[in-house]
C-alpha cells in the first residue's frame, strides 16, 4: 500500500514562525529550495543566501549570540565542508541554532554521487557524538521546529534536524 | 603604523558611536583586547576568516546598532566570497575594517596571498558597498547605523612584537556580548 508523506513545505512557514525563527541563512540544495524560496518570499524573516557553509555557520553564529532565534539550512556535504567553523566557533561558543540538513544519498536519492555523502556524514556524526533528530520520524509533528529551537537553547548548541526524506512529499511503496 | 595603534583608533572609536566590535582570530583578538576589555567586544577564536560574516549576522539582527569588524588581510582571503554575501545584503550599520600587513602576524609572520589584492578595486566591484576609506590614525571615524556598508583599509607594519595573551573563554565572551545587547536593547 503506498504511503503519502505529509510534505514539510505544506507547513515550514508555520513552524518557523511558531518556533519564533526570525533570522535564517544556508546554502542551496535541490530538496531545499522549495523552503528557501518560501523563506526568501517573508517579509517577517530575514533570510540571507551565503556563498558557502562555512560562511553561513558564522551568519547564523551572528544572529544568535546577537539575541535572535536562527536556523540554517544545508546538505549533509555542507556540513562535511565546515566543520573546522562548527567544532571552533559552534560549539566552542555554545552557539544554540537549528541546522536543518538536507541528508542526500539515503534511499531517495538515486544519484550515485550523493551516496559517500550519507556514508561518511553518519561516521563523522558519531564520531563528533552529535546529537541528531529524523525528520521522518516525526513527519506527523506540526512544531517539530519549535522543539528543535527549544533544544538548541537548553542543550545551548546547534539542534540538528536531519531531512531524510524530500520535502516537496513523496509517495513511498 | 603599528595594527595594535589603528586597533586601538578603531576601538576608541566604536565605544564612542555606541558601535559593537566583531575581531577575527589572531592578532586582531589579541591587540583588540589589550587596548581595553569591553562586553560590546566579540572576540573571535577561530576559525579564520568568519570575523566579517559573524558580524553581518550581529548587524541584520541588530539593525539600529554599528557594527565594526575588525579583519586580518590573510583572514579575509581565507573568506572572500563573504565580501560578495556582505555586499548583497548590504546592511547599513556595518563596516569592515581590513589590517592590511601582508602577513600572518601571529603566524611566523609568513606571507598573506592579498598582496595580490587591490582593495580599492575589490571595493568598486562591490554594489553594495556605500565607502571605501584608506584609514589612518589621523582620521576621523565615526560609526553610525544608517551611514551605509564601508570598508576600511588600514595599511599597517608586521607587529614588532608579538600580541599579548589572550585569556577569555569563547562562553563568557558570548553570553556577555548577549548580555550587552539585551541591556542596550
Amino acid at each position: 500500500m503506498p504511503t503519502q508523506l505529509k510534505p514539510l513545505t505544506e507547513t515550514f512557514m508555520a513552524q518557523v514562525r511558531t518556533a519564533g525563527i526570525t533570522h535564517v541563512t544556508g546554502v542551496p540544495d535541490g530538496w531545499l529550495a522549495p523552503l528557501i524560496r518560501q523563506l526568501d518570499d517573508a517579509a517577517d524573516i530575514t533570510y540571507v543566501p551565503a556563498a558557502r557553509e562555512e560562511e553561513a555557520l558564522a551568519i547564523v553564529s551572528g544572529f544568535a549570540m546577537a539575541g535572535k532565534k536562527a536556523m540554517m539550512l544545508t546538505q549533509n556535504v555542507g556540513l562535511l565542508n565546515s566543520l573546522g567553523c562548527f567544532s571552533t566557533l559552534c560549539q566552542n561558543y555554545r552557539i544554540p541554532f537549528v541546522l536543518l540538513i538536507a541528508n542526500r544519498g539515503n534511499l531517495f536519492d538515486k544519484n550515485s554521487y550523493d551516496i559517500p555523502k550519507i556514508r561518511y556524514m553518519d561516521g563523522i556524526l558519531s564520531a563528533m557524538n552529535l546529537l541528531t533528530t529524523s525528520y521522518y520520524q516525526f513527519k506527523e509533528e506540526d512544531n517539530l521546529l519549535s522543539k528543535m529551537m527549544d533544544r538548541a537553547e537548553t542543550a545551548q548548541e546547534p539542534a540538528l534536524l536531519m531531512l531524510d526524506y524530500p520535502p516537496h512529499g513523496q509517495t513511498v511503496q | 603604523m603599528q595594527q595594535v595603534d589603528i586597533i586601538r583608533h578603531l576601538a576608541e572609536a566604536a565605544h564612542k558611536s555606541g558601535a559593537v566590535v566583531v575581531s577575527e582570530i589572531g592578532s586582531q583578538t589579541q591587540w583588540l583586547y589589550s587596548t581595553g576589555d569591553r562586553p560590546s567586544h566579540l572576540y573571535l577564536s577561530g576559525p579564520m576568516g568568519m570575523a566579517p560574516s559573524v558580524a553581518l549576522g550581529v548587524a541584520l539582527a541588530q539593525p539600529s546598532i554599528p557594527v565594526l569588524a575588525i579583519c586580518g588581510d590573510g583572514a579575509l582571503a581565507m573568506n572572500l566570497n563573504a565580501l560578495a554575501t556582505i555586499s548583497y545584503m548590504a546592511p547599513k550599520n556595518l563596516t569592515l575594517a581590513v589590517m592590511d600587513n601582508g602577513v600572518y602576524d601571529l603566524t611566523g609572520q609568513v606571507p598573506t596571498p592579498s598582496a595580490a589584492l587591490d582593495y580599492e578595486h575589490l571595493a568598486k566591484g562591490l554594489k553594495g558597498l556605500k565607502t571605501y576609506t584608506q584609514v589612518d590614525l589621523n582620521s576621523q571615524i565615526v560609526f553610525s547605523a544608517t551611514q551605509g556598508l564601508t570598508l576600511l583599509h588600514a595599511k599597517v607594519k608586521k607587529s614588532a612584537q608579538k600580541a599579548p595573551p589572550f585569556p577569555l573563554q569563547p562562553t563568557h565572551i558570548h553570553s556577555r556580548f548577549k548580555d550587552f545587547l539585551q541591556t542596550k536593547g
